[in-house]
């Protein structure tokens, strides 16, 4: 990711904070946009083509601001995001933006790798152990994973706590390999 | 020795896997996002230091050398072709480490303290981190002993201390290595450990240096930490770093050490490569901004420790490379000034003969003289001052007009101390044998030979000493000064030694 975007995500959600703005009606204008951009092609050339003049795109922008109904603050960043010629990238800065303020109400994304399926009732469990761990708010996602044999690996952050069978295998191995 | 059956060790090993600790391991990791050249970007490892040791996957070591806001750039010790981007890399919390102690002596090394010799592991209980602070003011005490190196034109003209940071510089061929493989070869019997480093030398002249140290019986005190120029960058960076480690584990147990760095330009130059590649900005010669404190670090942990701390020293030889005596180039001003004094080799001294090529004119010495013996010193300091007016009156001289008897004596001696300076390689002399030649060229006892029949006078001159004069060197050897009884002796021994020789050569010729 470039280092520019995680400026743009902070810098909105500073602003989002500030005026303390409605974040699930600006999460699904955000999704609406997203939409619009993965979807047609044209648009995506025409905003990350220079040879635009930058009024132009933004009376483009604003046109289409007409049907989406974009906040004035998310209409700003798009605004400025196509001035600084860096609209290409309003992908990540729309991830980075949500990871920011997720990292600012307290809730951290966890990674939860499986062997198997997990039921509702184990899942819950687990979720709750982990937020006691993490001490926060968390996010899980569930992969599976068969080659973790069985046990979990959960990874909060850059922290990987390692349960898994495979991962005690090897470390026996580098224990005998090492004794 | 006992036989271990087969199902004993199944019962060991059933044992230790019934033990094994089944707890959850905990590890920060980060992924590889980028690779290339040694170095690797990385995401995550939120919480990773500065020079942190990092664990690649197939037993890969890596050192994280910056730390950006989303990223971390990290060198990597070792084979990169096998990583992959997308590997993930563990956090180890330690800081990069070599084995030190006993089992090091006589070993060649590589960077990280692997033996690349053929005599099997180093038998080592502890190791050191290769980044320490160096000792406080408190820690230390002024440096009186001497660190000989045998050549008498640097011990009685820039007489180095233990303790001491001497820089050796010159063009290359100019006999930089040959110094330091003497003064290895010297130190057999001082009780002082030589730790030679080669940084990004030819592995060919890595393996000519251990086959003279060999052969000169000089490997029983010393060690050999080898990065060759085939090496990755990385290796070549910490070399220096891991040498000095190694000598401060003996410095910190009451004994004495020699660190010979050769040479920090190449390591310099290793670090530009690893900067550059990191993104660093580039400053002068394109050196990063830190590279004087990459040698400043690595020279103030040579010191003389007090006596509290145990008094062990740890003298650092660090070699600098010019290129066609450009001594204001970037690194030789850095190193210049933060040595206690540096040791000038010439291209033209050398290929005019005068080996060891020490310019004495530009050579100094900052803090050696207070460890020099005295009667070296009171030799020298004559020699010193002879020299330089020599060299005055020789440059006037080139005008070739006439010139008054005293002048032309001053002439004449300055040849013959010259050509007193000179000296075989791997050919070390005892501080008594140097004041002996010495005291005889700076009173004048070589005025009346050839210059070309000096070197024979001086290898009689030895002979003669140890057969007939022993009781007038066992008296120097006590005193350790010339007192006026001692110099009284050495006049009549060098007027008997004097009119021998010049029997001898009339009945040669």
């Amino acid at each position: 990711m470039a280092i520019f975007v995680a400026r743009y995500a902070r810098a909105f959600a500073d602003v989002v904070t500030q005026e303390k703005l409605d974040t699930a009606a600006l999460d699904r204008q955000l999704d609406d946009f997203l939409a619009t951009w993965e979807s047609s092609s044209e648009l995506r050339e025409l905003f990350v083509n220079p040879a635009v003049a930058v009024p132009q795109k933004i009376a483009v922008l604003d046109k289409m601001n007409a049907k989406l109904g974009l906040l004035k603050e998310l209409r700003n960043l798009l605004a400025v995001l196509i001035k600084n010629d860096r609209i290409g990238e309003v992908k990540d800065v729309a991830a980075a933006y949500r990871a920011e303020m997720q990292e600012r109400q307290g809730i951290r994304p966890v990674e939860i790798v499986t062997a198997r399926e997990l039921g509702e009732k184990d899942r819950g469990a687990l979720v709750a152990g982990v937020g006691k761990l993490a001490g926060a708010k968390i996010q899980a996602s569930f992969t599976l994973d068969a080659s973790i044999l069985g046990g979990t690996v959960v990874r909060i952050g850059s922290t990987v706590y390692d349960g898994s069978v495979r991962g005690r295998l090897d470390r026996l191995k580098e224990a005998l390999i090492a004794g | 020795m006992a036989q271990i059956k087969a199902d004993e060790i199944t019962q060991l090993l059933r044992e230790q896997i019934a033990n094994y600790d089944s707890k959850v391991q905990v590890d920060e990791v980060g992924t590889i996002t980028s690779l290339g050249d040694g170095i690797a970007r990385l995401h995550g490892l939120d919480k990773v230091m500065a020079g942190e040791l990092l664990s690649f996957p197939h037993g890969i070591a890596g050192l994280a050398l910056s730390l950006e806001e989303d990223s971390v750039g990290a060198v990597i010790l070792g084979d990169y072709t096998e990583l992959n981007e997308g590997d993930e890399v563990k956090r180890t919390g330690t800081i990069l480490s070599v084995p030190v102690g006993e089992g090091m002596i006589g070993r060649v090394v590589n960077a990280l303290g692997q033996p690349i010799d053929d005599k099997g592991p180093i038998a080592s209980q502890s190791s050191l981190p290769i980044e320490r602070l160096a000792p406080g003011i408190i820690d230390r005490q002024p440096v009186r002993e001497p660190m000989a190196t045998g050549l008498k034109a640097i011990d009685a003209m820039i007489p180095i201390g233990r303790g001491q940071r001497e820089l050796i510089i010159g063009d290359r061929q100019t006999g930089k290595t040959a110094v330091l493989l003497d003064t290895i070869i010297n130190n057999a019997k001082n009780e002082l450990i030589c730790i030679y480093c080669a940084i990004g030398q030819k592995r060919s002249s890595i393996a000519q240096v251990v086959q003279t140290l060999t052969e000169a019986g000089a490997m029983g005190h010393t060690v050999i930490v080898a990065a060759s120029a085939s090496e990755p960058a990385p290796m070549l960076y910490i070399a220096p770093y891991a040498a000095c480690a190694i000598g401060e584990y003996f410095r910190d147990s009451k004994r004495h050490a020699l660190v010979m760095y050769d040479d920090l330009s190449k390591h310099a130059m290793a670090y530009r490569e690893i900067s550059l590649l990191l993104r660093r900005p580039p400053g002068r010669e394109a050196y990063p901004g830190d590279v004087f404190y990459l040698h400043s670090r690595l020279l103030e942990r040579a010191s003389k420790l007090s006596n509290k701390k145990g008094g062990g020293s740890l003298t650092a030889l660090p070699v600098i490379e010019t290129q066609a005596g450009d001594v204001s180039a970037y690194i030789p001003t850095n190193v210049i000034s933060i040595t206690d004094g540096q040791i000038f080799l010439e291209t033209d001294l050398f290929n005019s003969g005068v080996r060891p090529a020490v310019n004495v004119g530009l050579s100094v010495s900052r803090v050696g003289f207070s460890a020099a013996i005295k009667a070296v010193k009171q030799v020298g300091a004559t020699l010193k001052l002879d020299l330089a007016q020599y060299r005055e009156l020789a440059a006037f001289a080139q005008f070739g007009s006439d010139l008054d008897p005293l002048t032309q004596k001053q002439l004449n001696r300055g040849a013959r101390l010259t050509e007193l300076l000179k000296q075989p390689q791997f050919q070390p002399l005892t501080w008594q044998q140097q004041t002996v030649i010495l005291f005889a060229g700076t009173q004048g006892y070589l005025d009346d030979f050839q210059v070309s029949d000096i070197r024979a006078f001086e290898v009689g001159l030895y002979k003669y000493f140890e057969n007939a004069q022993t009781a007038l060197l066992a008296d120097l050897t006590k005193k350790k000064a010339l007192d006026d009884d001692l110099r009284a002796r050495l006049h009549a021994a060098l007027k008997e030694y004097a009119e021998n020789f010049k029997a001898e050569l009339a009945a040669a010729k």
